[in-house]
C-alpha cells in the first residue's frame, strides 16, 4: 500500500513531534541541567580560587602567630594535667632553695580555664627580706610564669630578721593536649 | 574568432582564450594620478564601456610613477556569451604585443588579419592594418616619424602561442578574468535528502554540544576536588592558627594586666627610705596597703602621696602612738609605668 504525499508529510511531522517529544526536549533539560551545575561548578571554583589567595595571606600571618606562640610556649608550664601540681610545687621547691627561702606551707587549687589555664597556688615563706625580695622576682620571671595575685609580707617583730610572706599565686599552664 | 590556448595542466579549470581584433573594440587611456584616484578612473571608466551588455576588459600598465597607461577591451556580448561555465581568461592579442614587441622595432603581426605593430620606447604601442597605402612599412615608419626599417620583423601570433611558451604579465589577469556559473535547471526540492541533511546537523550540533559540556563539567569537577584539597588544608590551618591566635590573645592579656611585684617592692622602699619601719606590706593586684611604726606617720603619707608611683594615698586608719613613734597603716594604688606592662614579649595581636 503506497501512502499519498499528504499522509507522508503527516506521518513525517508526528515523527518530528514524537522526536521532539521523546528526545529533543528531554536532551533540553539535561542540557540545562548540565549548565546549571556548571555554573554551580564555576561558582565553588571561583570561591574556592578566593580560598587560595587567602592561603597566601595566611602564610605571612602564620609566621607572626608562630613566633607569638613559641614566646608563650616558654611562658607556660607543659606538662600532663596530673602531673601540673607535681612540676609547680617542684618548680618553686628549686626556686626556694636557690635563694635560701624556707617554704613552710603549700597548697594547690584545681586548674582554672577562663581562656588562660592557670594553677592556683598559695604558700606561706619565711626568709630574710632580700631573699623574699629576689624569690618572688624569681616567680615571676623565670620559666615556667608565676603570676602574683596576692602578697603580704608581715614582719614578727621589730628585732626579728626573718619576715614571713603569704604569697598566692597562679601558674601559667599550657591547655591540654588539644594543640 | 578567438584562439583558444592549450593548458598544460589538466587540473586547471581556468581557460585561457585570445581574442582577435575583431572581436574587441580597444580603448588606451593614459592618466598622470594617484594609484587611489587611479581605481576611481578605472571604475568610472568601466561603468561608461559597460554599456549595452559589453564585457570590458582592462589592463594598467604603469609607465613611471603617478602615470598609468590603461587599456580597455571592450567586448561585445556575443562573444562574451559563448563562453562556458567557469573562469575564461580573455586576453586581447594585443596586449600581448607588450610582451612580445621588441621595443623600436617595426614588426609584421600575423594573426586573422596582418598589422603592422611598433611599441616606442616609452611603452606605446602602435598598429596599423596592412592594407592599401599602409601596404608599405616605411609609410607606417613615416606616419609614426620614424626612421624606416627595410627588414620589418616578423611575428606571427597564432604560432608564437600555440607552440612557443610565453609569460603573461600577472598585472594582466585581473582585468582580463572572467567568471560565469554554471546555469542547471532547478528541478524539485528533495525534501528528504534535505530533512536528512538537516537532522544530521541537528544531530551533530547536539552530540558537540553534548559533548563540550560533559567535558567542561568533568574539568570542572576535578578542578573543584584539587582546590577542596588544598582548601581543606587551609580551613584547617586557618582554624589552627585562630585557635592559637586566641590562645595568645587571652594569655597576652593575662601578662599585660599583671604588675611586676618587685617593681611595687622597689617603689616602697625608694619612697619610704629611712622616714619609718614597715612592720606588714599587702599587695593586691596594683593595691598596696603599709603597715609600720615611724616618729612622723604623716610624713611618710606625704612621701608617698608626693609620689608619682602612687595615687590614691591615704591612712586606712587611726594613728597611734606607741612610745616614741606613730603606728599607721596606709592604702594606695601603684601606677605602673606604661613599658613596664610588656614583660612577656608576647604581642596582642588579632588577625
Amino acid at each position: 500500500m503506497k501512502l499519498s504525499e499528504q499522509h507522508k508529510l503527516g506521518v513525517a511531522v508526528i515523527g518530528l513531534l514524537l522526536a521532539l517529544k521523546m528526545l529533543f526536549v528531554p536532551w533540553l533539560a539535561w542540557v540545562t541541567e548540565q549548565t546549571d551545575e556548571i555554573n554551580q561548578l564555576l561558582f565553588n571554583k571561583a570561591k574556592l580560587e578566593q580560598v587560595e589567595r587567602r592561603s597566601q595571606q595566611l602564610l605571612k600571618q602564620k609566621t607572626n602567630i608562630e613566633k607569638n606562640f613559641e614566646t608563650l610556649n616558654t611562658l607556660w608550664l607543659d606538662a600532663p594535667a596530673a602531673q601540673v601540681t607535681v612540676e609547680a610545687f617542684q618548680h618553686l621547691d628549686k626556686i626556694a632553695g636557690e635563694f635560701g627561702v624556707e617554704l613552710t606551707n603549700r597548697s594547690a587549687a584545681e586548674l582554672t580555664s577562663d581562656g588562660a589555664v592557670l594553677l592556683p597556688i598559695s604558700l606561706f615563706a619565711s626568709g630574710t627580706p632580700e631573699q623574699i625580695m629576689v624569690f618572688i622576682h624569681a616567680l615571676e620571671h623565670r620559666q615556667p610564669l608565676f603570676q602574683l595575685s596576692r602578697a603580704t609580707i608581715t614582719r614578727p617583730n621589730v628585732v626579728a630578721k626573718k619576715v614571713n610572706a603569704n604569697l598566692e599565686l597562679q601558674m601559667l599552664v599550657k591547655p591540654g593536649g588539644e594543640l | 574568432m578567438t584562439l583558444e590556448a592549450a593548458s598544460s595542466q589538466k587540473t586547471t579549470r581556468a581557460r585561457f582564450f585570445i581574442l582577435d581584433r575583431s572581436c574587441f573594440r580597444e580603448v588606451v587611456r593614459n592618466y598622470k594620478v594617484s594609484a587611489f584616484d587611479l581605481v576611481r578612473l578605472v571604475r568610472n571608466e568601466l561603468t561608461v564601456l559597460n554599456a549595452e551588455n559589453n564585457k570590458v576588459l582592462w589592463y594598467v600598465r604603469r609607465v613611471s610613477s603617478g602615470h598609468y597607461n590603461v587599456c580597455y577591451a571592450v567586448v561585445h556580448p556575443t562573444v562574451s556569451s559563448g563562453l562556458g561555465a567557469g573562469i575564461s581568461v580573455l586576453i586581447p592579442e594585443t596586449w600581448l604585443l607588450y610582451s612580445l614587441l621588441t621595443p623600436e622595432h617595426i614588426y609584421r603581426v600575423e594573426s586573422a588579419r596582418t598589422y603592422w605593430g611598433y611599441l616606442s620606447s616609452q611603452g606605446t604601442l602602435h598598429t596599423t592594418i596592412v592594407t592599401g597605402l599602409m601596404a608599405d612599412s616605411k609609410l607606417f615608419a613615416n606616419a609614426l616619424g620614424i626612421m624606416p626599417q627595410p627588414n620589418p620583423q616578423q611575428l606571427d601570433l597564432q604560432q608564437q602561442v600555440l607552440n612557443e611558451s610565453f609569460t603573461l604579465p600577472l598585472s594582466l589577469l585581473p582585468g582580463a578574468v572572467i567568471m560565469r556559473q554554471s546555469k542547471q535547471a532547478v528541478g524539485p526540492i528533495d525534501y528528504n535528502l534535505w530533512g536528512k541533511r538537516i537532522g544530521m546537523t541537528l544531530a551533530g550540533y547536539c552530540l558537540v554540544l553534548s559533548a563540550s559540556l560533559f567535558g567542561y563539567k568533568s574539568y570542572l569537577n576535578s578542578s573543584v576536588e584539587t582546590l577542596k584539597l588544598s582548601a581543606e588544608a587551609v580551613f584547617s590551618e586557618q582554624q589552627i592558627l585562630n585557635q592559637r591566635q586566641q590562645q595568645i590573645d587571652n594569655y597576652a592579656r593575662l601578662l599585660q594586666l599583671s604588675t611586676d611585684s618587685t617593681e611595687i617592692f622597689a617603689a616602697i622602699a625608694e619612697e619610704l627610705g629611712d622616714s619609718g619601719q614597715l612592720e606588714r606590706i599587702q599587695l593586691s593586684a596594683e593595691r598596696v596597703q603599709i603597715s609600720g611604726f615611724a616618729v612622723s606617720a604623716t610624713t611618710v603619707l606625704s612621701k608617698f602621696a608626693e609620689s608619682n608611683k602612687f595615687t590614691e594615698v591615704k591612712f586606712d586608719r587611726n594613728i597611734q602612738r606607741v612610745r616614741e613613734q606613730e603606728a599607721f597603716s596606709i592604702t594606695m594604688t601603684y601606677k605602673a609605668p606604661s613599658d613596664a606592662k610588656a614583660k612577656s614579649g608576647v604581642k596582642d595581636e588579632t588577625l
